[in-house]
């Protein structure tokens, strides 16, 4: 039996001719909290409803809880949790009929945990969802998908459009959850301080493509950053396999790699220049150079004075 | 179950109370009635149920709140991600499904029959409606109840398949305007209820279908699939047919010229014939072209024939289409003001109604005028109702037993002529005259199936004339009468749906009835059925499937009724020939389709027993076919294989010509994987 | 035993690190005396809204330290000083301190002595308020 909640084998889907997820094979280990990063039409929307059967996949498989994602039961449904971006209620119901309508599918219900949520988020019972405010949409959603306690929580960028109470809220609430060790939590996002709180593996989606899939702390470790400074035009530099991005100003250069090896690590360290350091990166910084664009930039301030004049 | 019931009952209540109202509102409105501007042609609220403004709410109004109440299920869920709300449910889609269709049923019912039948009630009460009422005229906005419930379904359907909005994803909504279109034209009340619950039976298990599919679930039920199918192969079928509705509005045929005979003002019998109705050439038996004199082309009451007394000899029965008022009853227009008259099938009898207080007033039949209640005492005519053609009641009235000459302005009746006993009335009218009194009868004409008579208006026999013994092959018989009524004229038109027909027939009679002059009429042979262009076009675009099952219908219903039933074999040979030839072309059309479908039908994407099945589809079904195989099927999206080149389908991991697989994406280097060796310095 | 302090995300130095900074710094500046027992992993992640096993990974590095001792069934407690960091680590940590203090004074234009003597002072103070023998 398998140790992952959530996997896929070559999961493709392309539209038209546009391939927005190319073979992923995404795991997803019990008991993990997941972060599923990427920019803006990266692929994860597409890849979360392939994961939960709503949309066909052009090709390969995806399997959440041991079942075929395009085979799900209703008993398998209800142990999977599932917040889609937007936060979306049905405006007329109460918040209280919210929670009646709700727990009539599920099997389970944990009544507490809905009152504990919607108290935490300070909403009023009688209120009808469609008067209230972003954040307190986005807590009734997570009262709603938290109470069935389902093993499996799947978020789509749970925070988008929050207040920083809210954030503060929803990732209190994230990590509630995973109190017991056999609840996972698999969240999209593209706030990544929030992501480096919670998180403890994260993927990295670009352009439909899985170019990472690791611990965070392995994430942050292999993504690096250096500065030279050397006079005139620089040394020639050794091949770099895993060069993400490099900046040049007139006099300093500066490289982030990822995977460096010993190797080329000490070729760096070798070459003749003034100063060399490295600098450390946040997970912002890194996560930006890592899906950001690839290759050389150039700033020559010379040149942008004499357009200047 | 129950929470989505409530759901979903919450949250489209007030909008199918809504709806409810404007039913509701627009038929009363329909049936409001203004006594100052009754009369023929201005107010037809007197046909209450059946009235045509009544019938527009219910057969446009019913449709469009039907598919309302569909979208507005679907497409509040379109917002939500995907359907995530509806799908993403520890419930079965058949649960999903039927927590929508049970309730947006019950809405639709609130929303349409129950104003409609708060209309009808308030119709049946005495003094609501200046005429009478049946419950049996319900049946025309049952139907479109039936038919509006297609559309819910349709809806429903259309909203949850992927797609663009315009194109294929409305063929559920063309499915049911097949439904509503064709259950209009039929006569028959049972003819239609057939055509509304095909559509149906094809529309719902089609919608399920619709839900059962949805997004990244597989299992397809076969029975449901051929719902859908059937859903197509009726859309498509109502398609063609506005395609050619379109296509003979902007090429109309050409009009076809009518030729018959008839018998001038001045007594001269010539031969006519009409060219979308202006008279195009004149001609004498001698073949003798005539002009008009005096003007440019002749007009219709230049013909004695304009005011024939036609009189029937065949004992047709009338069918009455469930849509149409006299089914039930007929208006008689005549020039009564505060009355309305109208002739009752039912109770076999005239009856009156207050235009004011729109009540009853009185009963007329043969025994005379009976006030509101007494219709024994009027009596009942003898007569079989579906023998009563329309008439405007301006002339004599004709039962089986006798000729009446009705006047309404007097509640009285007045019976002109009696056959002996035993003898059928086949028919008899009032002769035109130029200076004719409504009121007052003039001489009129009596058939029975021994004697032509013509009477006085005290009933005294002017002449008596002897039928055609072979009076079965005639269908009618025309009486015309010269101004100064020296001489009559009587033309027996032939039964043209006897195969061997006989030809007119014609008499001069003088004013006391003796025969001055008979000839029989030559006419045009029928013209033996040719292939046109336009038989090779209408014979392709009929699948083969639909012939044959015509044939079975026609058959079955043969049998069941006692009539006769002739197969194709023993037509008369020029006929079975040409009906064998059109079926030949229907089915090497469909046989054409399934050769041309063939390299599709071999790939792997069928299974054997789909491949017999759409072969024999499409053999059956021809073009209509070809279009919803198209249709129904999901076709895998294919791009050319990297390797080889040739185009695969993307849904496959090797290529089937050269087994490559699909490329991986390109690694560069930057890829971190937990399992990779973690490199160098921490 | 609350611990008062926050960790920021987002900066360079990792949430892991950031802990043990600040529970190193409590221990230097006295508010933490050995025996203190630290909050739980999981009380101190729901204070500071992380990750439990961040607060785990940083709980490891000083029970490898030897900063912190681990009693099985009662919890974390800030060790008994004692060094377990080899002399030539210990003098590795001081210079890379002094380095950083060097950078941050750098600019500030104050002659080398001014600042040894200030040192002393401020040192001295340190020593009589915080440090215990």
């Amino acid at each position: 039996m398998s140790t992952y909640v959530i996997e896929t084998e070559g999961l493709t889907r392309t539209f038209g001719k546009h391939c927005a997820v190319h073979d992923l094979n995404l795991r997803v280990p019990k008991g993990c909290i997941f972060g599923f990063l990427g920019r803006n039409g990266a692929g994860k929307s597409t890849t979360i409803r392939m994961v939960l059967g709503l949309v066909k996949p052009t090709r390969g498989v995806a399997r959440v809880l041991g079942r075929d994602s395009s085979a799900l039961q209703p008993e398998d449904r209800a142990r999977i949790g599932y917040l889609p971006e937007g936060h979306h209620v049905y405006g007329w119901m109460t918040v209280e009929e919210c929670g009646r309508f709700q727990a009539s599918f599920y099997p389970r219900w944990n009544p507490d945990i809905f009152h504990a949520v919607l108290s935490h988020f300070r909403l009023d019972r009688k209120n009808k969802a469609g008067n209230l405010s972003r954040g307190q949409r986005a807590g009734l959603c997570l009262a709603l998908v938290l109470a069935p306690e389902p093993e499996v929580l799947i978020l789509d960028d749970p925070a988008l459009g929050l207040d920083p109470v809210a954030r503060r809220s929803l990732i209190q609430s994230m990590l509630y959850v995973t109190r017991r060790s056999d609840r996972t939590i698999l969240f999209s996002s593209h706030l990544l301080s929030d992501v480096e709180r919670v998180a403890d593996e994260i993927a990295v989606l670009d352009r439909g493509v899985l170019r990472a899939s690791c611990r965070l702390e392995t994430f942050r470790r292999r993504v690096r950053q250096f500065t030279f400074r050397y006079q005139g035009d620089g040394p020639p530099l050794p091949p770099l396999p895993g060069l993400l991005q490099s900046f040049r100003t007139e006099g300093e250069l500066s490289l982030t790699l990822a995977n460096l090896d010993a190797e080329t690590e000490a070729a760096l360290r070798a070459l003749k220049v003034e100063a060399f350091e490295e600098v450390p990166l946040s997970l912002e910084d890194a996560f930006i150079s890592y899906v950001g664009e690839r290759g050389e930039k150039s700033f020559f301030t010379r040149d942008l004075e004499g357009a200047k004049s | 179950m129950k929470a989505l019931f409530w759901k979903e009952w919450r949250e489209n209540i007030l909008w199918a109370v809504l709806a409810a109202l404007c039913v509701a509102g627009a038929m009363f409105y329909g049936l409001r009635s203004d006594p100052e501007r009754s009369g023929y042609g201005i107010d037809s609220t007197w046909q209450g149920l059946l009235s045509p403004q009544l019938l527009l709410v219910s057969t446009f109004g019913f449709p469009l709140i039907g598919a309302g109440l569909g979208f507005l299920q679907i497409l509040t869920e379109l917002r939500r991600d995907q359907w995530a709300f509806l799908v993403h449910r520890p419930i079965t889609r058949n649960t999903i499904f039927w927590g929508k269709a049970l309730p947006g049923l019950l809405l639709y019912i609130l929303a349409t029959a129950v104003p409609y039948f708060v209309v009808a009630w308030w119709a049946s009460r005495p003094g609501s409606l200046p005429a009478p009422f049946d419950w049996r005229m319900t049946e025309a906005g049952m139907m479109d109840l039936l038919t509006g419930s297609g559309f819910y379904f349709a809806a429903l359907w259309t909203g949850i398949a992927p797609g663009r909005w315009f194109g294929p994803r409305l063929l559920p909504l063309v499915a049911a305007c097949y439904g509503a279109v064709l259950s209009k034209g039929y006569q028959s009340f049972d003819g239609a209820l057939e055509i509304a619950l095909v559509t149906l039976l094809a529309l719902i298990p089609a919608s399920w279908n619709a839900f059962q599919t949805f997004g990244a679930f597989q299992r397809e039920n076969p029975a449901a699939r051929a719902a859908t199918v059937l859903a197509l192969l009726l859309a498509t079928a109502m398609l063609s047919s506005w395609v050619q509705a379109g296509w003979a509005l902007v090429f109309p045929r050409k009009p076809h010229a009518y030729t018959q005979y008839m018998v001038t003002n001045q007594g001269e019998l010539v031969q006519v014939t009409q060219l979308s109705s202006s008279f195009s050439k004149v001609r004498t038996l001698d073949g003798r072209d005539v002009m008009p004199d005096g003007k440019r082309t002749f007009a219709w009451d230049d013909f004695l024939s304009a005011n024939s007394v036609n009189l029937s000899l065949r004992q047709d029965r009338y069918p009455r289409p469930y849509r149409r008022i006299d089914r039930f009853f007929q208006q008689i227009h005549g020039n009564v003001q505060d009355v309305s008259w109208y002739f009752l099938q039912k109770n076999l009898q005239f009856v009156s109604y207050d235009k004011l207080s729109k009540r009853l007033t009185g009963h007329l039949g043969p025994k005379g005028f009976a006030p509101a209640g007494e219709a024994g005492q009027a009596g009942h005519f003898a007569m079989d109702s579906y023998r009563l053609r329309y008439q405007n009641f301006m002339g004599l009235f004709t039962t089986e037993e006798a000729l009446y000459h009705p006047r309404f302005i007097r509640n009285e009746i007045q019976e002109v002529y009696r056959p002996p006993v035993g003898v059928p009335l086949l028919g008899g009218d009032r002769i035109y005259t130029r200076l004719m009194e409504w009121d007052k009868l003039g001489d009129f004409v009596s058939a029975t199936p021994q004697v032509l008579q013509a009477h006085q208006a005290d009933g005294t026999v002017l002449w008596t004339f002897p039928q055609p013994e072979n009076l079965g092959q005639f269908s009618s018989v025309a009486v015309s009468r010269l101004a100064d009524a020296s001489r009559y004229f009587l033309l027996y038109q032939p039964d043209y749906n006897k195969l061997d027909r006989q030809p007119p027939l014609f008499f001069e009679l003088s004013a006391e009835g003796s025969v001055r002059n008979r000839r029989e009429l030559p006419t045009t042979p029928r013209q033996p059925r040719r292939l046109t262009a336009q038989t090779i076009k209408n014979a392709c675009l009929t699948p083969f499937g639909q012939t044959l099952w015509q044939q079975v219908v026609y058959a079955t219903r043969s049998a069941l009724t006692d009539a006769t039933y002739t197969p194709v074999w023993n037509l008369k040979p020029n006929v079975r020939r040409h009906t064998l030839t059109v079926w030949g072309i229907s089915l090497s059309t469909g046989i054409l389709c399934a050769a041309a479908c063939l390299p599709l039908l071999r790939s792997s994407f069928f299974s054997p027993r789909e491949r017999i099945a759409w072969s024999a589809f499409l053999i059956l079904y021809g073009l209509a076919g070809v279009a919803v195989f198209f249709l129904v099927n999901r076709w895998p999206t294919r791009a050319s294989c990297p390797s080889c080149g040739q185009m695969r389908s993307r849904e496959f991991k090797r290529c089937p010509r050269c087994q490559a697989e699909w490329p991986a994406p390109a690694r560069d280097g930057t890829e971190i994987f937990e399992a990779d060796a973690s490199p160098g310095a921490s | 035993m609350a611990l008062h302090f926050e960790v920021v995300p987002g900066s360079r130095q990792p949430i892991y690190l950031q802990i043990e900074a600040h529970i190193r710094q409590a221990v230097a500046s006295g508010r933490l005396q050995p025996g203190d027992q630290l909050p739980s992993v999981r009380v101190l992640a729901e204070q500071l809204t992380v990750n439990p096993n961040t607060v785990a990974r940083a709980y490891n590095e000083l029970l490898g330290e030897g900063l912190v001792d681990s009693h099985p069934g009662r919890g974390v407690f800030i060790a008994s000083r004692r060094q377990t960091l080899a002399r030539e680590e210990r003098e590795r940590r001081l210079d890379e301190a002094i380095r950083r203090f060097l950078n941050e004074t750098a600019f500030l234009d104050i002659a080398l002595p001014e600042i040894l003597r200030r040192l002393e002072t401020l040192a001295s103070e340190y020593t009589n308020t915080n440090r215990k023998p």
